[in-house]
């Protein structure tokens, strides 16, 4: 019987309020994590570079240019491109129709940079120059440092939508509880004034906002989940692509729902039973 | 407001106290079934100091003491049945106990053919006849009833008077505030009259 303390109509209001809550903060929670994973793929993309000898260097220079890049700092791996390779990556800029054997081809040679090392890209570029003069070294780092800076901004801002969704659970609840407990403050006071605990007062309507933070935190995150898909194919348009068509095939994200859920329905739990018991506080 | 009240119950005893509107009975009432705490002096119930215990400790206090509150304090959405079902499922009893106590006192009372129906649905002496039924359903130590004779034709009155003596009978301590003293003399132990919040015994019993 005291089981029947209720939400009543407030039950909708505190459930149509966990969902929106857990929308946002889901998708907060998988935003946070597709750009955790594209930065290590931007940090990945920005270790490698190419150097592009022009045809008319002569197999000493391009010799010469080789070994200087094995002695640099910093620098992990050095490949020379075999010419039907650079031939092979040029073919979509050039047309099947190109005869590629006529044309004078740079050589390309591929390099990986320690993700560590700080590498003196001014100082290489001279040595390089001095060696072939008309030689061109193409890095990521620019793109990468415009990317990771607005990744940090945008870190920021998710980071904001899963603590402030989620926390926002709390006063509705709050707020929910306060109403539920004026609507059968009939039932709340007799139970009291007949022996009941706080505990036995609380624990139903703990149990019954968990059940309806739980279940709107699952819509809100299937509703996130579904916006994730939604904007999959755009995100490919964005240069570099943000991996969000392929979050959804990736599991941990359907845990970060979950998880999102959960932490609905318990966030929601708690503050009805805080809320509660300051009112129950009142009673003798 | 009560001044100067001295009050001991002997378990097992019968006291009835009377007075007139405003005279304190429902206060007085409050304090011993711990609805409000008295501005001073000192209660003990059951040896305990009610005031010292935390608040799990009260509430198992109030679990002994059945009460019947002036404004009855019954649960208008919830049935008859289940109305008088709310002690015993605070008290945690079984659920075939429970269908037991309440039908078999449902029967006692002649609510049973209403047992459905939800408390707001019964008419003014009905209600109180249930509030009465709730105090006594989960076997107190202590039955307060505040005014259980108010506003009840004689012979629903005959009713409640009857239900609370045989609880007496069976070893609860009863105390009625009432302006209606229809309780038979032989089991009543002492009776007080209650004025201006002084008590005073009645006729020739002494205050203890």
């Amino acid at each position: 019987m005291i089981g029947d303390a209720r939400f009543g109509a407030s039950s909708r209001l505190l459930f149509m309020a966990v969902a929106l809550m857990a929308y946002v903060a889901a998708l907060g929670a998988v935003g946070l994590r597709v750009i955790d994973q594209s930065d290590t793929r931007w940090q990945r993309a920005a270790g490698a570079m190419t150097l592009e000898v022009p045809a008319s260097a002569s197999p000493a220079r391009l010799k010469t240019a080789l070994a200087l890049l094995r002695q640099t700092s910093g620098i992990a791996a050095v490949r020379l491109l075999p010419a039907a390779e650079t031939a092979r990556l040029l073919q979509p800029w050039l047309g099947p129709a190109a005869q590629l054997d006529g044309l004078p081809l740079p050589r390309l040679i591929d390099l990986h940079a320690d993700p560590d090392a700080a590498i003196d890209f001014t100082t290489l570029r001279e040595h390089l120059a001095a060696v072939v003069p008309q030689a061109r070294l193409a890095t990521n780092g620019q793109w990468l440092g415009a990317m990771r800076s607005a990744a940090r901004r945008l870190r920021i801002v998710l980071g904001t939508c899963l603590a402030a969704g989620l926390a926002a659970i709390a006063p509705a609840a709050v707020f929910a509880a306060g109403s539920a407990a004026n609507a059968d403050r009939a039932l709340l006071e007799a139970a009291h004034r007949l022996g009941a605990t706080d505990r036995d007062l609380i624990r139903p309507l703990a149990l019954r906002a968990f059940r309806i933070g739980l279940a709107g935190g699952a819509l809100g995150a299937l509703v996130a989940a579904a916006t994730l898909a939604a904007l999959g194919p755009a995100a490919v348009l964005t240069q570099p692509a943000l991996p969000l068509g392929e979050a959804l095939a990736d599991w941990p994200n359907w845990a970060i729902l979950a998880a999102v859920a959960l932490a609905a329905g318990l966030i929601a739990a708690a503050a009805t039973a805080a809320g509660l018991w300051r009112r129950l506080l009142r009673m003798p | 407001m009560l001044a100067d009240i001295s009050l001991t119950l002997a378990a097992g005893g019968f006291y009835v106290v009377t007075g007139g509107a405003g005279a304190g009975k429902t206060t007085l009432c409050n304090i011993l079934a711990l609805a409000e705490p008295p501005s001073g002096g000192r209660l003990m119930l059951f040896d305990c100091d009610p005031g010292a215990l935390d608040r799990n400790a009260r509430a198992a206090l109030r679990r002994r003491i059945g009460v019947v509150f002036q404004d009855l304090r019954l649960v208008d959405r919830l049935s008859v049945k289940d109305n008088l079902a709310l002690p015993l499922r605070i008290a945690g009893a079984a659920p075939r106990r429970i269908d037991g106590d309440v039908g078999e006192l449902l029967a006692w009372i002649g609510l049973a053919e209403r047992a459905q129906r939800p408390a707001a649905a019964l008419s003014g002496s009905e209600r109180r006849l249930l509030a009465v039924a709730r105090a006594i359903v989960a076997r107190p130590q202590l039955l307060i009833a505040d005014e259980p004779l108010a506003d009840l034709d004689d012979a629903t009155t005959a009713g409640v008077v009857r239900v609370i003596e045989q609880v007496n009978r069976v070893g609860t301590t009863v105390l009625i505030a009432t302006a209606r003293d229809g309780f038979d003399g032989a089991l009543v132990q002492r009776r007080y009259h209650l004025a201006d919040g002084r008590l005073a015994p009645a006729g020739d019993a002494a205050v203890s």
